[in-house]
């Protein structure tokens, strides 16, 4: 049986009360099922318990004590499951369009922000992501299916894969183009399964999100990180109760806008960064800023030179973590992306390394419904020896081109209409 | 052919600019002409371009006549969005100027002695975007041009920024649709106004040279789409000009003076070649600098019809319409069509409506052609139009949504 860790958990369906439609679960990657408990299930959990598959119990608390007394497994505390996680898309809303934020793109719901928030704060759980796909009317297509598979993969969560009643109807029939459909989403499945290696990498980013994200803190500091992620602007997060102490290399800039005063360990080491030339951005409720404004007509900071560096203060309070991501990317300037990419409209990007940057890695998760087709292309400012692209799905990787654009390396990638993988080796500069 | 012109030449190529026109002109005859270096230029390497465009302004009189002392602005070009790009080729060698080009121009006015470069342009980005992050976004290196020039500014023209307020220009002889136009202070702080923008297919009006650049001195923040909106705040939204300017729905927004006739015909074939012109006449222009040395065949900005081409060419002159006149009749169009014919199929020939104002003749008949010949440098997109046609009949050509500004 395999630990926790490694279980890839299905949503078993509780009218699927047939031990037969397990076979469908033959050559793929799934190995644990998590059953709302009905007794009309025991063929399925036997048939399941022979085959080597783990069994939880899932749903509400009577649900889990009955799958219990059935021998399921409760969920270990190993795992963390993320009941609010949202099914990854562009949001939609109940006239069928699309909403849009001040700079007229689509809004996309992501789970990225909260996979990455989780491995910072318990780095020894597994997340599993509990969302489910949306009910009827709205038909679910492969293409949501394999978004919401890369949008979790990507981040090095699990999601608990659930299937919508068309899907499950059509598989429970035979129908040809639903058993094709979750082959695919079994293949995409088992493609991050099998680059779990990938979630060992560090996080690139010159910006760092110092919060506490609780109580008070938590919407404001989670939601930073979210649009932070939505700009393709490359995050990394410290926790406050350990950000007086923790490196602080690499940083460009330090957002700190958690509500009330930062004990003082912290408010002297985040005074230190900017000082010796880190841009410093902190919420309204800093006392007496240190340093003196510089002159720049911004409607939203106050920014303030200070020794090498820039304490940037927001005017609102509590501050508007759009602006905030925004404004932090203006402040620090564009110089510093670690990575820019051309013709993706509606998209989010995961850039990662080994410690010793020899192998760095870009992923991307397309959202856009327009123009999909379009070639897209990465930009990172190193030069490397050899890049590969791994798409959704595929058992080998491809070469990718190379070319050389200002002062770094362009990519040139195939259109990129769900999910892009790429490693680069040998970084040169 | 001359290889140069005299000092007395330059002079009346600056008057021809339209700065000291005196009144309109419905005759071709008498509308003003002024040389257009052309040259041969396959690549943007420095070691090809700079001694290519130095050879070209010498034989427009030299830069130092123009900007010795003088504050230079720069309209760019940069229509669409900064990631937006023509399958995977960079922004410069299909749509927007190529920023070798730019520094190359300006590494020259150096050396020509000016005295401050501004680059200009409304680029759909918030207010407090500094404009260097614009390029930056594009992948551009504003490095590149700080260090080309002295004094180099960054100016986003959507914005009345540091003036507080925008400048009025007015169209002499009260203008075609809009008596005036309300603009960013740069466009009238300078010395010395350039046009710098690539030749290439319109969906609106035809062809896109250094005459629809000037389309672009329309803050969106009065004739945007958003105009009027967010005037409280500094976030662009609705990156065009669709409502007020192709449309005419509604006027524009920030005190702009309302368009002459709101009666008229509320059809962008007729509207924005209008405005066009009424810019030009506006807003002289010393230097139209044409990039041709690659660009797109196809439409304005990039979409899935655009094909990449490679003219490898260059023109300028003191004359925006006499330049962009050689350059259309370059890309195998007549630039005298008159509307409903090719290039101008859908519009009006805004060309004719300049030259009708008094700006510049679009004969190319009348115009001293420096350098190589039109004939040398011919590149078909006529050819590659009608091709496209074939195969989307039904599409106006040139654009994703057919109306791009």
């Amino acid at each position: 049986m395999p630990t926790s860790a490694s279980w890839i958990p299905l949503r078993w369906p509780s009218a699927w009360v047939d031990p037969a439609l397990l076979g469908l679960l033959e050559g793929t990657p799934f190995n644990c099922l998590a059953m709302e408990w009905n007794a009309a299930l025991a063929p399925v959990a036997a048939k399941a318990r022979a085959a080597g598959f783990s069994l939880v119990a899932m749903g509400n608390e009577a649900a889990r004590s009955a799958g219990a007394g059935a021998g399921l497994a409760l969920p270990p505390e190993s795992l963390l499951l993320a009941a609010d996680s949202v099914w990854p898309g562009i949001a939609s809303v109940s006239d069928g369009g699309e909403p849009s934020g001040p700079t007229a793109n689509p809004w996309i719901d992501s789970n990225g922000w909260l996979l990455r928030l989780a491995k910072v704060r318990m780095p020894e759980k597994t997340v599993w992501l509990m969302f489910s796909p949306p009910g009827a009317p709205q038909v679910v297509l492969l293409e949501s299916y394999l978004r919401a598979i890369a949008d979790t993969g990507t981040w090095g969560g699990r999601w608990v894969v659930s299937l919508d009643a068309g899907l499950l109807g059509g598989m429970a029939r035979g129908d040809a183009k639903a058993l094709e459909s979750w082959k695919a989403i079994a293949a995409a499945v088992g493609f991050f399964e099998q680059r779990r290696a990938w979630n060992a990498l560090e996080p690139l980013g010159v910006v760092g999100v110092v919060s506490d994200f609780t109580g008070p803190n938590e919407s404001a500091g989670e939601e930073i990180l979210n649009l932070l992620g939505r700009r393709s602007l490359a995050y990394r997060i410290l926790e406050a109760s350990a950000a007086a102490t923790a490196s602080l290399d690499g940083f460009k800039a330090l957002i700190y806008v958690d509500e009330g005063a930062p004990a003082p360990p912290l408010r002297r080491r985040l005074l230190a960064f900017a000082n010796q030339g880190g841009l410093l951005v902190v919420g309204a409720g800093w006392n007496r800023p240190e340093g003196n404004p510089i002159g720049v007509d911004h409607p939203r900071m106050d920014v303030r030179r200070l020794g090498n560096g820039r304490l940037a203060v927001s005017k609102a309070s509590p501050p508007d973590p759009f602006m905030i991501a925004r404004d932090v990317h203006m402040l620090l300037g564009r110089t510093y992306d670690v990575a820019r990419f051309f013709n993706l409209s509606a998209f989010l990007s995961h850039c990662t390394a080994s410690t010793d940057r020899t192998r760095e890695l870009v992923q991307i998760v397309s959202f856009a419904i327009r123009f999909p087709n379009d070639l897209a292309t990465a930009w990172v400012p190193g030069k490397y020896a050899s890049a590969r692209l791994w798409s959704l799905g595929s058992t080998s990787p491809s070469p990718i081109e190379m070319v050389p654009e200002n002062g770094g390396t362009s990519l040139l990638l195939p259109p990129v209409p769900v999910y892009a993988g790429i490693e680069l080796f040998g970084r040169k500069s | 052919m001359p290889d140069a012109i005299s000092r007395r030449e330059m002079l009346a190529s600056l008057g021809a600019s339209g700065l000291f026109v005196s009144k309109a002109s419905a005759s071709t005859t008498q509308a003003p002409v002024a040389p257009v270096a052309v040259a041969r230029c396959r690549t943007y390497q420095p070691a090809e371009l700079v001694p290519t465009l130095d050879g070209m302004f010498d034989k427009l009189g030299g830069l130092g006549r123009l900007v010795q002392g003088k504050t230079v602005a720069i309209k760019l070009n940069f229509n669409g969005g900064p990631t937006v790009r023509l399958g995977h080729l960079p922004l410069g060698d299909t749509h927007w100027p190529h920023p070798n080009l730019l520094a190359a121009t300006m590494h020259l006015m150096a050396r020509a002695g000016v005295y401050r470069v501004r680059l200009v342009e409304g680029a759909a980005a918030p207010r407090t975007d500094p404009f260097e992050e614009h390029m930056l976004d594009a992948n551009w290196d504003p490095r590149q041009f700080l260090s080309a020039a002295p004094r180099v500014e960054f100016e986003n023209t959507n914005y009345t920024n540091a003036a507080r307020k925008f400048t009025r220009i007015g169209v002499p002889h009260g203008g075609l649709l809009f008596p005036a136009y309300e603009v960013n202070h740069s466009y009238a702080d300078c010395d010395v106004f350039i046009s710098i923008a690539k030749y290439k297919d319109h969906p609106t009006t035809g062809v896109s040279t250094v005459m629809k650049n000037l389309f672009g001195l329309t803050p969106l923040t009065a004739y945007g789409n958003g105009a009027g909106k967010w005037e409280d705040n500094d976030l662009v939204y609705g990156n065009d000009r669709i409502q007020i300017l192709h449309r005419g729905a509604r006027q524009p927004a920030m005190g702009a003076l309302p368009e002459i006739d709101p009666s008229s015909p509320r059809n962008d074939g007729y509207r924005v070649p209008r405005i066009i012109a009424d810019l030009t006449a506006a807003r002289p222009v010393h230097l139209a600098i044409i990039d041709g040395v690659k660009t797109m065949a196809g439409g304005q900005t990039p979409a899935p019809w655009c094909t990449p081409v490679e003219p490898g060419v260059l023109m300028a002159g003191t004359n925006v319409v006499n330049t962009a006149a050689v350059a259309v009749a370059a890309m195998n169009y007549d630039p005298r069509a008159p509307k409903g014919t090719v290039p101008f199929e859908r519009c009006d020939n805004k060309l004719l409506l300049a030259e009708q104002l008094g700006v510049g003749s679009a004969d190319p008949s009348r115009i001293e052609v420096i350098g190589a010949s039109i004939q040398e440098v011919m590149f078909d997109f006529r050819a590659l139009r009608e091709k496209q046609r074939a195969l989307r009949p039904n599409r106006p050509y040139g654009g994703r949504t057919g109306a791009q500004s």
